[in-house]
């Protein structure tokens, strides 16, 4: 059913400074009519702030902010015909379910029965009907969220922003809200923007997901793309658990990389760039081999477990960098045993020390789970 | 996320949401949020007019002396023996019945906190009204007792029990009496700082073996400091602006509000610019001693982070019936005054001599002759009360919420200002600033609105301040998301969200203004008249109507506690500190 409104966004070089620290450094980004566009990045890079601007909670120190091709720099919150989901819900304590969804639609002047209908249509959609008569204080922290949900979906905005709206959810409740969240999204047909740290939710949600990094956007593109073709060692190592080898680039697909490397490897996809840069490796991408000789990398097995479809084992290459391969097959070596890598595709982006580094607790967990089975 | 239980409070705002239609349909180009610029604008030329101007004109006087820049009236105010010795007085005086009432009231707080005794919430009451008394009940009272031809002295002559003093007047009389109203004050803040002490520290403590007296000194009062710093400056302070009660009860004690009343307003010779530099002293005094606490508390406040509540320790035979019979005894004295005035108003006076005859007269008359009055004072107290929530809620809000580079904090600092002006010089610099020039207020009934909307409107904003903060500003922004305009969200979610601190915050002023003395007498003028006049006037007059004033007295202490009652059964605490 094609009802919907929603707006093109356009993001022209928006910069946001706060007193004593610069939370926006220049952001541009395109957002298709009706499309649904994630931000992802770690935390305080600068997704809330990007999101406030899209509201007209915040203003920008500089740049431009367009609907539809327009400026809309002095249009205020309460014209901009958005819809928000608050991190935090920012449910009403003080009105029921009905009155939390209606306020807008009242505000807009509707008629009494088309807003009881809206308000009923919302609450059927976000599965809460029959809960109309409660306050936000008697619901659980998945149906406020839902409410929340519902209160910015019921006025049919043009675009509807949402915060990390599935943060505070557990994991089973989390999976059942993205696909319900899509589902209205693409019905009511809205331009989605959606904020969340979590790569998971943003690969398998988005149209278009924007890796953001230090107040800046590191690369824009399809699910595939960022995954597939990562234009930095931020973005490549923000998604997925990757090593990343230092080398140089002659920017005509040839690869030099500091580690000795036998054989040749795979094309690389993507851009290539020109001098020094880091060859990305996904675990997924990489095979564990018996014969060293077929190998592009040699390193020393430091543990391996199985996971149900496979196995993932870690090895410490010759310059330390730690290594993680998916590997269907059992590996022969047993740890602290030598064992080849080989690589079925990779690559390349410019070398950075600018990449994610995971928190380090986990790791250091990780590195006590040695479990090798034997062959 | 404010706490839930807001629900439960405040109604849905059907009615002024419902009609879908009839808004307004005025577009104006409100592009920008300038409205609030605006309301920041309007409200910071009405406080400086109000507060800060007064003030200045009060500087002003003080520092001239033939048209010209001068110290003059300091050097005369500090050389004039009377002034030496009303500035001593008040500073013994002060500090003297602050100490007493700390002493009186840690100790009666510390049981109730650490033992489980019976009438706890009844205590916990009687301490919440003692601190709403009106403030020259208890000389009143004590004089009608233990005066010269006091009740309580002529009965105990004529039992032939000879006291040890000839009447309670004097600077004795003075200390005692604040002893007693003002204990209630450091009692709450004690118990409520001795609640709050993780009980892990005392077990801490009795782990390594220091026994429950070497706790008590070493662990359990060191974490109450703060809350004693900060009950003996407010007490002490409230002695020191006091001006009914040594009036009162002081025989002619020179006290510093006295002394600057009689200087400014006498009969005899008023001489406006030496009160001036008087109300200055006082209003320095007051600094310093603001100062002293601050600086008192610098480093002290230790966080509680312990969720667990500090359980009552069981207590039994002689030791409990000695510390219910020192709680008795406490809040019995503090609340002498009560049964002295409702006793009292229910007894037949003839020419100022106490017969005991049971009679209603007291207050057929009082209601015959005074209702204006009642109404009046009812009437300027509810109408300073409305103004004072109004602009306390834009205040904190602006102050909160829209952090106006300059505005905001100016706005903040004029609104604290009144929080040190005594009354008494506050209504100096009311009539200096509006008892002549373009705009004259002085023998209207706006100066005594002005006055006690300017007296509050340091701690209703407080309150509604410390609510404001719990409010998130999400629930704002997410009713503008959804099309509503900074008024309306303000109107239809913040102001019902911070609705109870308004009440209760709004009640405690209303009640503080009911019983306002020290500024009303100096600005009151026929036909304006107020409750606290009448009955100060008649508490200075022998042979006047006691009875009648009595009476008068019980329907102010009405007029406080009916408000209070209700407000306190709605919102668990509210004390006037
Ligand atoms: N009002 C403010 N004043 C000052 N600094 C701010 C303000 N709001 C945000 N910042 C700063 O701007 C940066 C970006 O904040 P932002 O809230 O946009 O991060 P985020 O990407 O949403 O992070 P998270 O995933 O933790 O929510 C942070 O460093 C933050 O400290
Ligand atoms: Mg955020």
């Amino acid at each position: 059913m094609e009802r919907g409104n929603g707006v093109a966004v356009g993001v022209e070089a928006i910069s946001k400074e706060f007193p004593g620290h610069v939370a926006l450094k220049g952001v541009d980004l395109e957002i298709e009519a009706r499309s649904f566009t994630t931000l992802l990045g770690p935390s305080g890079c600068g997704k809330t702030t990007l999101l406030r601007i899209l509201a007209g909670f915040e203003t920008a120190t500089s740049g431009r902010v367009t609907f539809d091709g327009r400026d809309i720099a002095r249009m205020p919150s309460w014209k901009r015909n958005i819809g928000f989901v608050f991190q935090n819900y920012a449910l009403w304590p003080h009105m029921s379910i009905r009155d939390n969804i209606a306020y807008g639609l009242k505000l807009r002047k509707l008629g009494k029965e088309q807003i009881a209908e809206r308000v009923a249509e919302s609450l059927r959609m976000v599965g809460l009907d029959g809960r109309a008569e409660a306050f936000p204080g008697q619901l659980s922290g998945g149906q406020q969220q839902r409410v929340a949900i519902a209160r910015a979906l019921a006025l049919r905005p043009n675009v509807l922003l949402l915060d990390e709206p599935l943060s505070n959810l557990d994991a089973k409740m989390r999976i059942g809200m993205r696909q319900e969240l899509l589902r209205l999204q693409r019905e009511v047909g809205i331009t989605a923007v959606y904020v969340t740290h979590d790569q998971e939710e943003a690969l398998e949600m988005s149209d278009q997901v924007a890796v953001m990094h230090d107040g800046r956007i590191d690369q824009v593109g399809s699910p595939q793309a960022i995954y597939e073709t990562p234009e930095t060692a931020f973005v490549a190592s923000f998604i997925g658990h990757v090593t990343l080898l230092g080398g140089v680039s002659d920017g005509a697909g040839g690869f030099r990389p500091d580690l000795p490397i036998a054989g040749t490897l795979p094309a690389f996809s993507g851009a290539l760039p020109n001098g020094r840069a880091q060859l990305v490796l996904r675990p997924e991408d990489l095979d564990l081999v018996d014969d060293v000789e077929q190998a592009h990398l040699r390193g020393t097995l430091v543990r391996s477990s199985y996971h149900g479809r496979g196995y993932r084992s870690a090895l410490r290459l010759a310059d330390g960098t730690m290594c993680e391969v998916d590997h269907r097959r059992p590996v022969a070596a047993g740890t602290g045993e030598e064992a080849g890598i080989r690589v079925g595709a990779a690559a390349l982006v410019p070398e950075s020390d600018d990449y994610y580094r995971e928190a380090a607790p986990e790791a250091e967990a990780a590195e006590e789970l040695v479990a090798a089975p034997a062959a | 996320m404010p706490s839930n239980d807001l629900r439960e409070r405040v109604e849905p705002l059907e009615e002024t949401l419902a009609p879908p239609a009839p808004v307004p349909v005025k577009r104006r180009a409100s592009r920008r949020p300038g409205v609030w610029l605006l309301v920041a604008l309007g409200l910071l030329l009405l406080l400086a007019s109000t507060i800060v101007l007064p003030q200045l004109r009060l500087v002003g006087e003080a520092f001239t002396d033939d048209g010209g820049f001068s110290f003059a009236n300091f050097i005369e105010f500090f050389t004039t023996p009377r002034f030496q010795e009303a500035i001593l007085n008040s500073l013994v005086v002060a500090v003297v019945a602050g100490v007493l009432a700390c002493a009186v009231a840690v100790p009666a707080a510390y049981v109730l906190a650490q033992f489980d005794l019976p009438g706890r919430n009844g205590f916990l009451t009687l301490a919440t009204m003692a601190t709403v008394s009106p403030p020259f009940l208890g000389a009143y009272a004590w004089v009608l007792l233990l005066g010269r031809g006091g009740i309580l002295t002529t009965q105990l002559r004529a039992w032939g029990i000879e006291l040890p003093f000839d009447t309670i007047i004097g600077p004795g009389g003075i200390v005692w009496v604040t002893v007693w109203a003002t204990q209630a004050l450091v009692f709450l803040l004690a118990y409520d700082a001795f609640r709050a002490i993780d009980p892990s520290l005392d077990e801490a403590s009795s782990s390594v073996g220091a026994g429950p007296w070497r706790t008590r000194l070493r662990i359990v009062l060191p974490m109450a400091v703060p809350a004693l710093v900060t009950g003996f400056y407010m007490s002490s302070m409230k002695i020191f602006t006091d001006f009914g009660t040594p009036l009162i009860i002081g025989g002619g004690t020179p006290m510093l509000p006295t002394a600057v009343y009689y200087e400014f307003l006498s009969e005899v010779s008023t001489n406006p610019a030496i009160a001036s530099a008087g109300s200055l002293v006082m209003l320095g005094v007051a600094c310093i001693a603001l100062a002293l606490q601050q600086w008192a508390l610098r480093r002290r406040t230790y966080a509680s982070v312990s969720s667990r509540r500090r359980p009552l320790q069981p207590v039994r035979g002689v030791k409990k019936g000695l510390m219910i019979a020192y709680l008795g005894v406490v809040f019995g004295l503090s609340f002498v005054p009560h049964l002295v005035v409702v006793g009292t108003s229910l007894l037949t006076w003839k020419a100022g001599i106490l017969k005991w005859i049971p009679t209603f007269d007291n207050y057929v008359r009082l209601f015959d002759e005074n209702l204006e009055v009642i109404l009046m004072s009812l009437l300027l107290a509810g109408i300073a009360c409305v103004l004072c929530v109004i602009v306390a809620v834009l205040v904190a809000y602006l102050t909160v919420r829209r952090r106006y580079t300059v505005i905001s904090p100016a706005l903040n600092v004029i609104t604290m200002v009144p929080y040190i002006i005594p009354g008494t010089v506050l209504a100096i610099g009311l009539i200096l600033a509006f008892g002549s020039g373009p705009l004259i207020l002085t023998g209207t009934a706006t100066i005594l609105v002005l006055a006690y909307f300017i007296r509050r409107i340091p701690y209703v904003t407080k309150s509604i301040e410390a609510a404001l903060t719990q409010v998130h500003p999400a629930l704002e922004e997410a009713a503008m998301s959804v099309g509503a305009k900074p008024m309306r969200a303000f109107r239809q979610i913040t102001v019902p969200l911070v609705r109870p601190a308004i009440v209760s915050g709004g009640t405690v002023g209303f009640l503080q203004m009911v019983t306002e003395l020290s500024a009303t007498v100096m600005l009151y003028s026929v036909p304006f008249i107020t409750m606290t006049v009448v009955i100060f006037t008649n508490a200075m007059q022998p042979a006047s109507p006691f009875g009648v004033a009595s009476a008068m007295t019980v329907v102010l202490m009405l007029a406080v506690y009916i408000p209070l009652y209700f407000v306190r059964r709605k919102f668990a605490s509210v004390t006037s500190v």
